[in-house]
């Protein structure tokens, strides 16, 4: 299994964090995050999760090379996950999540973007790497600014979340 | 009949299918679209019952993209692609649980982005270098009409 390529570009690494291929081993840890709800205010994929259905997402991703699935490490625990899926003709779409609070605000969505950038760009010679995130999650907005991703579109009433349906902002990093 | 259409039509520019299409795959687009609950597809009319173009849903839940293709340019600017697609636009709404309806379009393409306007749609973003098109990536221009606004709209036309 091979750890993603990794070029730090402009972007450092925070202490002991890692983005590495998505191993049947971190499933547990990301079934039991995604279910205690540590992401339920931002994640765009909002219903509790099996470990049979994560394993299934696994293996697909593992079969089918068209689906990166990536664990987030911090000192060796997971942390949060990230993909890059369904790569339409001209792009990728990409997804994170950053489980563990503790490991927020330190530039591990920075890193672990950009990371997963360079896969899309260097190893799977996408066009464009593409996202969806809630226009209110700033945090989130900031961390794919820094990575050259660009505000495009706002889907309005795009996605049903917490009981209403609400926009989403779409943004895109252009090679 | 639409096998010639695709690959020969006029419209082709402006489509983001990409061509040239089989026989065979358009016969299976066809076959399924003409079946799949998912899809519903429309053949374009004349009054006289000429047919001029395809028009069409893809479902995801409660957004529904749309896609249109005029194939006989005598009838562009004539009015049929915005009647067509208000068309599909209210029976939809009225027919299906949809929250919104979308569609792409090349932001070169005036004629159709004045249609989708007059049909009420309002754009939403451009994305940049999305589709493929004479020999480069192009940017897109993405539309919506809600239902809230397809509601509200009701009436006065």
């Amino acid at each position: 299994m091979a750890v993603a390529r990794i070029d730090l570009g402009s972007v450092s690494r925070p202490a002991g964090v890692r983005v590495v291929a998505r191993a049947q081993s971190h499933i547990p840890a990301i079934a039991a995050a995604f279910n205690r709800g540590d992401v339920a205010e931002s994640t765009l994929y909002h219903l509790p999760r099996s470990h049979v259905a994560l394993s299934a997402g696994y293996e697909g991703g593992r079969r089918h090379r068209t689906i990166r699935n990536f664990t987030i490490l911090r000192h060796k625990s997971v942390v949060g996950v990230c993909s890059l899926f369904a790569p339409a003709f001209a792009g990728v779409q990409l997804a994170i999540a950053i489980f563990d609070a503790a490991s927020r605000g330190l530039g591990v969505g920075r890193f672990a973007v950009s990371t997963l950038c360079d896969v899309a760009f260097d190893e799977l010679h996408a066009g464009r790497v593409e996202l969806g995130t809630y226009p209110d999650n700033h945090a989130a907005i900031r961390c794919y600014e820094a990575c050259g991703f660009s505000r495009e579109a706002l889907l309005r009433s795009s996605i049903y979340h917490n009981g209403a349906w609400r926009d989403l902002l779409w943004m895109a990093h252009v090679r | 009949m639409l096998h010639q259409w695709i690959n020969q039509s006029p419209a082709r520019d402006w489509l983001m299918t990409r061509l040239p299409l089989s026989r065979e795959n358009e016969r299976a687009w066809a076959a399924s679209a003409a079946v799949s609950p998912a899809t519903p597809t429309f053949v374009v009319q004349t009054r006289t019952g000429k047919d001029i173009g395809v028009i069409g849903l893809t479902l995801h839940g409660a957004r529904a993209e749309l896609g249109i293709a005029l194939h006989e340019p005598r009838y562009w600017s004539g009015g049929y692609g915005t009647d067509a697609v208000q068309t599909l636009v209210d029976g939809a709404f009225r027919a299906l649980p949809l929250l919104r309806i979308e569609l792409i379009v090349f932001p070169d393409n005036v004629r159709a982005i004045r249609c989708y306007e007059k049909a009420r749609f309002s754009k939403e973003g451009v994305l940049r270098a999305r589709e493929y098109r004479r020999g480069k990536y192009q940017d897109v221009v993405i539309m919506s009409i809600l239902h809230e606004e397809w509601r509200r709209g009701r009436g006065k036309d």
